[in-house]
């Protein structure tokens, strides 16, 4: 995955889509989403990786929606009833279903809101480069570079130790070994090792607080670009009264 | 001269916290400025704990409790590890997947010089230079996870050597890479001799006493001079400097010895009665010293599955990857064969293996593109007759102790005598020659050298008794005598019917054994 924006830029995206967590309004809710996808799309995510995600997101709403609706808080139950029927057979509805027009409106609201935060989220862990964020941390003196590395490290071990997993799951099926917890042993002297030894590593080259950059991560023009369109939405939110 | 000296040893005894054993390095050895030292023993004897206290890991970051002499411009390194030393010196490990700290190919290789300061047009070129010297200029822009073994360990080289240390500690530098990749670095090491102090811990030493002027053999005390490995090479090359250290463990509590004979009334594991033999033997007998001439275990019925593998149209691509990484037409590997795999680093060669026992699978590889037959019947899962020795022995130690280890495979037998008898006999000329089992059985696999968990998993890999065996690179951190004896193991397998496919860089390993061997060259698997 080729990745066109910076991710400390994405960072920053999502941090911008936090209105979204505040009280809904549903127009400016899509339009916002739909710009933040758009450059998500610029930015290397793929159609099939978002549809995943958008899969993922609206099976969370929908569950926290039902569950939202059977049980209800009772300062909802009150006002206009509403009839919702859903598949007709022969002029007879199979599903018939009664509710507060104050439960359902407040419920889809959040539930929107919940796949947008999803969506948002998924979408950005997606394409943030954790390595090259901790990297542009460190070269602002954010974070220190001992924290930095171990953070980084630690990200980078995810493959390794997935990797392991498969090698030492088969292993287990081929000697038999029973039951499952027996395969935790390798992995965690696995994990203990490769800490241990990437500490020497770190040790071995001489590392310290005080070091040059090579490779500094700055920003470019196209992510200057996609920064200033979010900034004029979030600024257009606040001239419509959002945080009012 | 004396003003010349760098390290003087003397006499160093290793104590680790909680461990009833002790290390003791009974030698006296000057080392000068300049000086090529190899290190040479047999692999467990502590060459890289040596290592570890030059470079001030032990004590500093593995605590331990040292008792000895290492002189470093007066001081006494062992007692406080000096600051300027650690800065002088360049250190190798044994490992190469793990001493990879970095996401990217060029971060990792920059990474010692942007710690000392260089600046970024001395970063630029250096990084230029040793990228080239290793073969590594178009991967610079690449993830370090997708690197191979081969790979990983030519970075590391680049990354330390292009960061100029006074003083370069290499712990078995070329154990992954291939024969080009061997020769260009040793020639490379070849042009800093007389400009920096190395030492360097290599088995296969043919290469490095080109250039070497001392010798450090450490052997065990009681070592018989004829069965130490390389001595015959060392004693032909007639070596000016030859000095010998002799390792001596003391446990200090008799009570607490590592033996699991005299404890076993205190347990209640049934099945570890089983393992009684390892003491009850005292003399070898002339029938088991013939253990692997094949004389005895006619009769024994191992392996009589007839094990077959097809692969048609094999293609795989890791994730992120531009294409895939091989494209194979045809391949086919029955039992009682030895199929040896060779291939440049990043050829594909453990990912072939990974493929045919069935781990990795490839979205773009064809659907039943590898096919296995065991007595003509296909079968699909796989791990039930294949058996693997990955690059990482580890992952095939599932106990805390050795003894666990092998009983696990070992009961499987409860009620075959004549299996029992087999393995038996199997486990015990191992302890003879090949790993001492007795004197680690209450240890864990964990706890060993990196040469003793490669053999260690190859013995389990055997009481498996799996038709299919897949070996990646087995004879890592081995020396002579134990290359010796895997290669008579693995003819033994195969005139028992086992089919057994090996990928090692040690080309002449695999001449010497294998019925066919094939070369992953230009993403294609060719036939030699």
């Amino acid at each position: 995955m080729k990745k066109k924006l910076n991710p400390v830029s994405i960072l920053i995206l999502f941090i911008s889509a936090l209105p979204l967590f505040l009280p809904p309004k549903l127009f400016i809710n899509i339009f916002y989403l739909a710009a933040l996808l758009l450059i998500f799309f610029y930015s290397g995510l793929t159609f099939r990786s978002f549809l995943i995600f958008f899969l993922l997101s609206f099976f969370t709403s929908f569950i926290y929606i039902i569950t939202f609706i059977l049980n209800p808080d009772k300062k909802y139950l009150s006002g206009n009833i509403i009839s919702i029927a859903l598949f007709s057979y022969k002029n007879e509805y199979l599903i018939k279903i009664k509710i507060y027009e104050k439960l359902l409106n407040t419920t889809l609201a959040s539930g929107i809101r919940l796949f947008s935060i999803c969506l948002i989220s998924f979408c950005s862990a997606y394409l943030i480069d954790i390595d090259n964020l901790v990297r542009f941390l460190m070269q602002r003196k954010v974070v220190s570079y001992q924290n930095g590395y171990a953070v980084s490290i630690a990200f980078q071990s995810i493959s390794d130790i997935k990797s392991e997993y498969s090698r030492v799951n088969y292993l287990m099926k081929a000697r038999n070994i029973k039951p499952f917890y027996k395969g935790l042993l390798p992995l965690l002297v696995y994990g203990v090792r490769y800490a241990q030894l990437a500490a020497i590593s770190l040790v071995a080259r001489g590392f310290n607080e005080e070091r040059s950059i090579f490779r500094k991560v700055e920003y470019d023009k196209k992510e200057i670009i996609a920064v200033s369109i979010i900034s004029i939405i979030i600024f257009a939110e606040l001239l419509l009264g959002w945080f009012c | 001269m004396k003003e010349n000296i760098l390290f003087d040893v003397s006499n160093i005894e290793i104590q680790y916290p909680f461990s009833n054993e002790s290390l003791f390095y009974e030698m006296n050895i000057p080392i000068y400025k300049n000086d090529v030292v190899l290190i040479v023993g047999d692999s467990g004897i502590g060459k890289s704990t040596f290592f570890y206290l030059l470079k001030g890991i032990i004590p500093n970051y593995i605590k331990a409790n040292l008792k000895g002499k290492i002189i470093y411009e007066n001081e006494n390194i062992l007692q406080k590890y000096p600051e300027t030393l650690e800065k002088k010196i360049g250190y190798l490990g044994q490992n190469p997947y793990s001493q990879i700290v970095c996401a990217n190919v060029i971060d990792e290789l920059v990474f010692g010089m942007e710690n000392y300061l260089f600046s970024r047009s001395e970063i630029n070129s250096l990084s230029v230079t040793y990228a080239d010297m290793f073969n590594l200029i178009d991967k610079l822009e690449q993830k370090t996870s997708y690197l191979s073994g081969g790979e990983c360990q030519r970075l590391n080289l680049a990354s330390i050597l292009a960061y100029l240390p006074e003083i370069i500690l290499l712990d078995e530098p070329t154990s992954f890479l291939d024969n080009q990749a061997i020769d260009i670095f040793y020639s490379n090491i070849a042009k800093l001799v007389g400009k920096k102090t190395i030492l360097i811990i290599e088995h296969n030493i043919d290469k490095v006493l080109e250039f070497t002027n001392k010798v450090l053999y450490l052997k065990y005390e009681d070592a018989n001079r004829k069965n130490m490995p390389n001595m015959d090479i060392l004693i032909n090359r007639k070596i000016d400097e030859l000095f010998f250290g002799k390792i001596k463990r003391v446990v200090e509590d008799a009570n607490r010895v590592d033996f699991y004979h005299g404890e076993e009334k205190n347990r209640k594991c049934v099945i570890s009665t089983s393992l009684d033999f390892l003491y009850k033997s005292e003399k070898k007998t002339k029938d088991q010293k013939k253990f692997l001439d094949f004389n005895n275990i006619n009769n024994i019925e191992i392996n009589k599955a007839k094990a077959e593998v097809y692969i048609e149209k094999l293609s795989f691509k890791y994730q992120d990857s531009k294409g895939p990484i091989f494209n194979i037409e045809t391949f086919t590997a029955k039992s009682g064969q030895i199929i040896g795999i060779i291939g440049e680093n990043g050829s594909g060669k453990s990912t072939l293996l990974g493929c045919i026992s069935g781990i990795l699978k490839s979205k773009d590889e064809k659907r039943d593109s590898i096919r296995i037959f065991i007595d003509r019947k296909k079968v699909s899962k796989f791990y039930r007759y294949v058996s693997v020795l990955f690059q990482n022995s580890e992952s095939l130690f599932f106990f805390p102790s050795i003894q666990e280890e092998l009983l696990s495979e070992f009961k499987k037998w409860k009620k075959n005598i004549e299996k029992q008898k087999y393995y038996s006999e199997f486990l015990l000329y191992c302890d003879e020659y090949f790993f001492p089992l007795k004197r680690y059985l209450k240890k864990s696999g964990y706890s060993l050298s990196e040469g003793e968990k490669r053999r260690l998993a190859f013995m389990i890999i055997k009481l498996m008794e799996k038709p299919i065996r897949l070996y990646d690179e087995p004879t890592y951190a081995q020396d002579k005598i134990s290359i010796d004896l895997m290669e008579k193991m693995l003819k033994e397998e195969k005139r028992l019917n086992t089919l057994q496919i090996i990928v090692s860089h040690d080309h002449d390993f695999l001449y010497r054994l294998a019925d066919e061997i094939y070369e992953i060259k230009d993403k294609k698997l060719i036939k030699r």
